[in-house]
């Protein structure tokens, strides 16, 4: 079947599906992931074991996420429904930013995408530590306004989970899970389709005219990462394959950006929380992601 | 309905790229186990929709327009409808023209001055470790060619040893070598025969083409003539890069039919 197709075509269709094979399991297994937490944790389950001390919270929501393997786009409710109950903004926004980068799934599949190698991961790591802690601090001792608008348009996932019997709940788990799949993964296949397009259409020495200057290449990158709208288990897979034309600092730009804010991220965003607040957030987030970049360009 | 049949049409797909052996014209068969965890995970949710849907579950989406949400089931059923589609093809000179090939430009690191990389012509893993490493990597593979004069270079030591020969030229200068490889004339000067083949490192969206420049033996060659060559290397300016580069000056080139597997791979 369409065998006439020009060569370019069918090559797009290949490196595509090549990028596809191989984010696939990382985002099936993170929906499995985002299935379980929504049905099994409670919001406040977590208060109940938070710390009195500001600056331990703010710890506490980022490395909380190292146990919460699940993509940003699952993070968003989840967030809502914890300041709903009572946990401060310090925890919780930390976590936003720190649980879609340092979990185990999207390190392993960064440490995978790399070629099995431990520094992508750890410069990822350590810049969403990074990032996490800064946003935290401030949240913590500079600003205390309420983040939520007055009425979050809520949607209430937990309302009948608490009457279930455990197999239930498991196939409440297992049914969110697919659920979970045909929200994000749309997201996952568009992105590899510009990915795919790019690497066969653009040549090169475009790109590299782009990328000369640091600086630049990095931005282009944060607003690349902005426009995908990647789920942080596939877009290490991305990266890596851009990893050629752009280098080193741009890609951990790219890496840490994009979990943070993206378009479907900011679309979820704007569901819960006030503007003033976004906008703030995502000045700082921007200043935070370029000032890490130019230094790993730096080493 | 429609959710199970993409879901089993995953499942579907990637058991047929493990089975068929397909899967190496896509990824470096080093991560295959990445496909088989991918058919299991969407055997499970294809199992889990299929008895929702007998069910007559209601099915929960955070997806508000029918069109959106059509449009959102078009995109992802599109990776099992291009594989069925599209006839796969594996990538040839035609790529490389419509992408381009580069060079980094600084002489003595492989790094331009920007710190980007460019991963044509010279494989190039020292991204992928720190810098000591690396050295260790290179100077192992690097002693058991040494003393060679004769190199036989295969599908399966191809990356190795074109990584070794621009990190090394001096070491490789006056040796013969004999390699399998695609031809490519590149447009912007004329008489530069380049002889390439794709290598992949992890996925074939990360590949790039990897070879020598061939000086000719008289003849010249269209794009995606597999040759085999025999020569010995030395080294030549060549403009466009505006430094020294290995070369072949040919003893020998025997026109080859395509391999069945035209791929190299980086091996760990």
């Amino acid at each position: 079947m369409l065998n006439n197709l020009p060569d370019v075509w069918s090559q797009l269709a290949a490196i595509f599906l090549s990028i596809i094979i191989e984010a696939l399991p990382f985002v099936l297994f993170g929906c499995l992931v985002a299935g379980v937490i929504e049905t099994y944790l409670s919001p406040s389950l977590v208060a109940k074991f938070l710390p009195r001390n500001r600056f331990l919270r703010v710890l506490i929501g980022i490395f909380a996420g190292f146990f919460f393997p699940s993509c940003e786009c699952g993070i968003v409710p989840i967030i809502n429904r914890f300041l709903a109950k009572k946990v401060p903004t310090y925890t919780g926004i930390p976590f936003l930013i720190a649980a879609p980068i340092i979990n185990p799934v999207v390190l392993f599949a960064t440490f995978v995408a790399f070629g099995n190698s431990f520094k992508f991961v750890l410069f990822r790591f350590l810049g969403a530590v990074i990032i996490a802690l800064v946003v935290g601090l401030i949240l913590a001792y500079k600003f205390d306004d309420p983040i939520l608008l007055e009425t979050p348009i809520t949607h209430d996932h937990m309302h009948h989970v608490a009457k279930l019997t455990p197999w239930q709940k498991l196939w409440s788990a297992l049914t969110h899970a697919v659920d979970e799949f045909f929200d994000t993964g749309r997201f996952l296949i568009f992105g590899s389709l510009i990915a795919a397009s790019i690497q066969v259409f653009v040549p090169t020495r475009l790109l590299t005219t782009f990328t000369h200057r640091p600086v630049v290449a990095i931005l282009l990158m944060m607003l690349f990462a902005f426009l995908l709208s990647l789920c942080s288990e596939a877009d290490a897979f991305i990266g890596a394959s851009l990893l050629s034309l752009f280098g080193t600092a741009p890609i951990i730009a790219f890496l840490l950006f994009g979990p943070v804010v993206d378009i479907k991220n900011l679309l979820m965003m704007k569901h819960y929380f006030k503007t003033k607040f976004i906008v703030r957030y995502v000045i700082a987030i921007s200043l935070l992601v370029l000032t890490i970049s130019m230094g790993v360009s730096l080493l | 309905m429609i959710r199970f049949l993409i879901l089993s049409g995953y499942f579907e797909l990637m058991m047929y790229l493990q089975l068929t052996g397909k899967l190496n014209q896509y990824i470096n068969t080093h991560y295959s186990y990445l496909a088989v965890l991918s058919a299991l995970l969407s055997l499970l949710f294809a199992l889990v929709q299929l008895i929702n849907w007998m069910r007559h579950a209601k099915t929960h989406s955070h997806i508000n327009s029918a069109l959106a949400r059509t449009f959102a089931l078009l995109l992802l059923a599109t990776p099992v409808l291009s594989s069925i589609l599209i006839p796969s093809k594996t990538l040839d000179a035609t790529i490389v023209s419509a992408k381009g090939f580069n060079f980094p430009l600084d002489a003595e690191s492989g790094d331009s001055s920007d710190g980007t990389q460019i991963q044509y012509l010279q494989p190039n893993t020292s991204l992928y470790f720190t810098k000591s490493v690396y050295d260790k990597i290179m100077k192992k593979e690097l002693a058991t060619y040494q003393n060679k004069s004769t190199i036989n270079i295969t599908t399966d030591n191809y990356m190795e040893i074109m990584e070794l020969i621009y990190n090394f030229p001096g070491t490789f200068e006056g040796k013969t070598v004999t390699y399998t490889g695609f031809v490519y004339n590149d447009p912007t000067t004329p008489d530069a025969q380049f002889l390439f083949r794709f290598g992949i490192i992890h996925c074939i969206a990360d590949s790039g083409v990897f070879g020598l420049r061939t000086l000719t033996d008289g003849k010249s060659y269209p794009n995606n003539t597999w040759i085999e060559i025999t020569g010995q290397i030395q080294m030549a300016y060549y403009t466009p890069f505006k430094r020294e580069i290995p070369i072949i000056k040919p003893q020998k080139i025997n026109e080859v039919k395509k391999p069945a597997n035209p791929y190299v791979y980086r091996t760990f």
